[in-house]
This record gives structure tokens, C-alpha cells and sequence, in this order.
């Protein structure tokens, strides 16, 4: 499991653990549902349409290559499907009282694991752009840290982002105050 | 002139999707076991991806090979 190789620090406490928005994969499931069924709905129209064409004919001859490129087809968007499930669940923050690692499962063979400790971060941004996100309450975190430029991150579609930001800052000052430093406030 | 067979065709489409299938089913094992967060929504993937996809490889089976 992945909390083995993550390797938490002695008495490092995991505060929470985000995916992206459920409306994310909800979108992304449906457009896969409907370009799998797109072919089956289109056979059945053909088959039912209401002037004399001999497509019923043709399809009973050729019905064994049809089933077998239907199934293809569907089969096909069940691993779309299975792809898109795995790149949500396996795509994650983890959230500690002492570091935030963020893991980026971008494609099967493309997987990014950062650490971003909160001592050194200097700035978190949240951006909610449009109704939906606005309505289900879902933006874009960005954070700065003091390391190089490239060390910055930027994660969309992470579920109640202003709520993930307090969380943050809550655990930068409580980390920055066990450190026996006083956090700079921005103005 | 002999009638042409779809059949062969189908069977090499068969064997060509099992393989690719197989490989897809390897990768997507190996990324559930190592990097997921939860025993029970690993099983529900590997469950609910077995049950839509094994009956449509089953029959494209019957397809080819009956």
C-alpha cells in the first residue's frame, strides 16, 4: 500500500487526504458511458428507421462482424473508463502536519511524487474560475515555496479549496511555531 | 472462386484484443497493488472491471470461435 512507501517521519500525523472533485470523474465517466453506447445507439437507430433502406439484411449478414466490433468497441471503454478511475483514485494530496505530498498519477507509466515541507512554504493561492466550480465549490490551490521556481505546485479541481488552505496554514503556523519561528504575515 | 471466411479475421482479432487486454490487466494489477490508498476500493476496482469486461471478451469468443 502507498502509506508504506510514502515513509511518514517518527510521529508525523497525516491531517487529511484530498482527491480531486467527484465532479471530475463523474464528467469523465459519462463521456466514456456515451461514446461506448454511441455505436449500439447508432445500430438500433438504423435498424428502426422508418423508410424502406435494406440495412436490416445487411445487418443480418454481416451480424457476427458487428457484435464483434461492438464488443471491441465497448470493451475498449471499459479500460477508458478503468484508466480514468485509476488516475482519480491513485492522483493525491497528502496533507501532514509537517509536509504536503502531492502525488500525480499523469498516465500508466508517468507518476510524479512531491514534497513540499510547510516551513518552507511561502504562499497558497486558491482560484475558483466558473458556476460549476463556484456552485460545488471546487478551484485551483496553488502554493509557493522558498525552494526553486520549478518547486512551485499548482493542482485543479481540489474540492472545497478555501477550506484546504486554512488547513494549510493552520498546520504552517503550528509548524513554523514548533520550529521556534515566528511565521511572516503578509499584508 | 471460393467464398471468402470472416472467421480467421475474427480469430486474429480475438487473439490480438486477449493479448492486449492481458497486458492492460497486468499494468492496471501492478498500479492497484503498489500505489493504492485502500485494500476495499482496490478489490471494488478489480471486481467492477473483471464483471463488464470479461462477458464482452467471452462473447467475442463465441463470436470467433463457435
Amino acid at each position: 500500500m502507498l502509506y508504506d512507501k510514502i515513509e511518514l517521519e517518527p510521529d508525523e500525523n497525516v491531517l487529511r487526504t484530498v482527491r480531486k472533485h467527484w465532479f471530475v470523474i463523474t464528467v469523465e465517466l459519462i463521456s466514456i458511458v456515451m461514446m461506448g453506447l454511441l455505436p449500439v445507439i447508432g445500430c438500433i437507430v438504423l435498424l428502426n428507421l422508418p423508410f424502406n433502406l435494406d440495412i436490416a439484411n445487411l445487418f443480418a449478414d454481416n451480424m457476427a462482424v458487428i457484435m464483434f466490433m461492438l464488443c471491441t468497441w465497448l470493451l475498449l471503454s471499459v479500460m477508458a473508463a478503468t484508466v480514468s478511475w485509476t488516475h482519480y483514485y491513485l492522483d493525491l494530496w497528502v496533507i501532514t502536519d509537517r509536509r504536503i505530498i502531492v502525488i500525480e498519477q499523469i498516465s500508466f507509466f508517468n507518476r510524479k511524487v512531491s514534497n513540499f515541507r510547510l516551513e518552507r512554504m511561502q504562499d497558497i493561492k486558491v482560484t475558483i474560475t466558473g458556476i460549476i466550480p463556484t456552485l460545488l465549490n471546487f478551484g485551483t490551490i496553488r502554493a509557493q515555496t522558498a525552494s526553486a521556481a520549478e518547486s512551485n505546485f499548482t493542482s485543479p479541481a481540489l474540492p472545497d479549496p478555501r477550506g484546504l488552505q486554512s488547513l494549510i496554514q493552520t498546520a504552517m503556523d503550528a509548524r513554523m511555531a514548533s520550529l521556534g519561528d515566528t511565521p511572516i504575515i503578509a499584508d | 472462386m471460393e467464398a471468402f471466411s470472416i472467421t480467421p479475421l475474427l480469430q486474429i482479432g480475438f487473439y490480438f484484443t486477449a493479448i492486449v487486454y492481458a497486458v492492460f490487466s497486468a499494468i492496471l494489477f501492478y498500479h492497484w497493488q503498489n500505489y493504492s490508498m485502500s485494500n476495499a476500493v482496490t478489490l471494488q476496482t478489480y471486481i467492477a472491471f473483471a464483471v463488464f469486461s470479461l462477458p464482452l471478451l467471452a462473447i467475442m469468443a463465441a463470436i470467433a470461435f463457435l
